[in-house]
């Protein structure tokens, strides 16, 4: 029985989180109403449990785990999925560049080509990747997420930028792996 | 070849393409809207299977808790039953009767005495003193040390120390049980014109309050045990919604309970000071006054002369007069006769 009730507690939780959770949730599953489905279920899965919910740095992991595993169940998938907003200053950059008319089509067309080629990755990729370059988790809070060790986030994440590097559709962008991230996945 | 910060902006890029979310605000505008899930179109949830029948059910009882709660707080009787159970009141002459008193301070005692017993009575009492102008102050002040030593206090104060509206009116509140020593200690401060006490049955009040507290409470219980349950975010926060306004008249009604039983404990005594008849008369003018003072002095000469002259004046004044009415009436008498010989 709930004894304590706060009532801009869910408020609070709904406008600082939802929005993040909801695109992790869109990159990951793709399909709009599985996407409000997943959230709607993670935030009660929250709420539920935020007696028990860790406070500080370590809240962040958490929801996303939590989210992840809500998008797993929607899917029915056997791997799992969460998300975030991206780091400020990646937004920033994206906001900041004013782009032209031109531009605002490219980048368009770019974030659609994107987002398609990370619904095309295998679903155990696409976690690992929207949780570290969109919701900007570490990999150590990527394996607290996904509850796997490290080494398999690492693994992973070349795997998944490996393939994007590959494939056809983002060609054009020169994705292939960087100098750290292949140091990183040995 | 691409870094993993460029990789991370154009991920970023990709996800802010994704709409804003509506689904957040949409379910909590819903929720500070409606009570009724069924009546809200769920902006999310298009495929849940299971939680709906919840979300139906739980704010459906919520619905109905509602529904028992404003039964009970509207089949209360209406608000402050006033039934008057004693009234006292005595004005003028009457206040000199010893008897007079004695009846008011009975039937005030009596208020006092049932507050202190399982009925809730509000006492008031309104006292009329004339007291010298000169005393205004210190009545004033006597005033205040019987509230402070009968552990009550001075409400209100306006009192005029000076000018040609001397005077005012004093509210005290004293507790229940000494509200008669009160009354009495403050008759002795001047001359008592008028007094009227009333003592107000709010018992019914007090345990209508507290039913609907009691009730409320009840509701709010409940509705926490849904709130627990409750199986989709939009049912959550309607029935947050729904505590939060149950709470909220569960505090005002609390509020309701403590200005009660404050009234209950402290009886008011309104306290009304008045300056004698003769003081208040407008100050004469200085010829009206100088007039009266002549008046005065031909009065007092006149008085003198007689007593002084004694018998002697007296009997020539009448002699003069006696005089004057035999001339007149010789001279009546002589004008009708010569008209008729004629």
């Amino acid at each position: 029985m709930v004894t304590d009730t706060n009532p801009g507690e869910l408020e609070e939780l709904l406008h600082q989180w939802y929005t993040p959770a909801y695109r992790t949730a869109a990159l990951l599953l793709g399909d709009a109403a599985e996407v409000d489905d997943a959230v709607q279920e993670a935030f009660l899965r929250l709420w539920r449990f935020r007696d028990a919910l860790p406070e500080g740095d370590g809240l962040r992991p958490w929801i996303y785990r939590v989210v992840v595993n809500a998008c797993y169940s929607s899917a029915r998938s056997e791997t799992r999925h969460s998300g975030r907003r991206a780091p400020q200053d990646a937004l920033d950059a994206v906001v900041s560049s004013d782009p032209t008319p031109d531009e605002l089509v490219d980048q368009r067309d770019r974030a659609s080509l994107v987002r398609q080629a990370i619904l095309s990755l295998p679903t155990g990729l696409r976690a690992p990747l929207v949780l570290r370059y969109y919701a900007g988790l570490s990999e150590k809070e990527i394996a607290t997420a996904i509850r796997r060790r490290p080494g398999t986030v690492k693994s992973r994440l070349h795997e998944a930028r490996r393939l994007l590097a590959n494939d056809p559709r983002l060609a054009h962008l020169g994705l292939g792996v960087s100098s750290s991230s292949r140091e990183g996945a040995k | 070849m691409i870094t993993d910060e460029e990789f991370s902006a154009l991920i970023a890029e990709a996800a802010e393409t994704i709409p804003e979310p509506t689904a957040a605000n949409a379910i909590l505008a819903a929720a500070r809207v409606e009570i009724d899930p069924t009546s809200v179109a769920s902006p999310i949830a298009k495929t849940r299977r299971r939680p709906r029948g919840f979300a139906i059910s739980a704010l459906g009882a919520a619905a109905v808790l509602a529904i028992v709660v404003a039964v009970a707080v509207s089949s209360s009787p209406s608000p402050p039953g006033t039934r008057k159970m004693i009234a006292a009141h005595r004005t003028g002459g009457e206040l000199q009767s010893a008897a007079g008193v004695t009846n008011s301070k009975t039937t005030t005692s009596a208020s006092s005495t049932a507050s202190a017993g399982s009925q809730k009575i509000i006492t008031t009492g309104t006292l009329s003193l004339v007291v010298h102008e000169s005393a205004l102050g210190h009545v004033v002040a006597e005033l205040q040390a019987i509230a402070t030593s009968l552990g009550g206090y001075v409400s209100t104060s306006n009192v005029a120390l000076a000018g040609p509206s001397r005077g005012g009116t004093v509210v005290l509140g004293i507790p229940a049980g000494r509200f008669q020593k009160a009354v009495t200690e403050a008759e002795s401060l001047g001359t008592l014109k008028h007094l009227s006490t009333t003592a107000t049955d709010v018992t019914g009040q007090v345990a209508d309050l507290g039913a609907q507290v009691s009730a409320l409470e009840a509701a709010r219980t409940q509705l926490e045990a849904l709130f627990a349950r409750a199986g989709t975010i939009q049912a959550l926060l309607s029935v947050q919604n729904e505590i939060t306004s149950v709470q909220s008249q569960i505090q005002q009604l609390q509020a309701q309970q403590r200005v009660l039983a404050n009234k209950i404990s402290f009886s008011s005594l309104t306290v009304a000071l008045a300056m004698p008849r003769a003081t208040h008369a407008a100050a004469p003018g200085r010829f009206s006054k100088a007039w009266h003072q002549a008046v005065s002095h031909v009065e007092g000469g006149l008085a003198t002369l007689l007593a002084d002259s004694g018998i002697v004046l007296f009997s020539v004044v009448l002699l003069v007069l006696i005089g004057l009415l035999v001339l007149f009436g010789g001279r009546l008498l002589w004008s009708f006769v010569r008209r008729r010989l004629v």
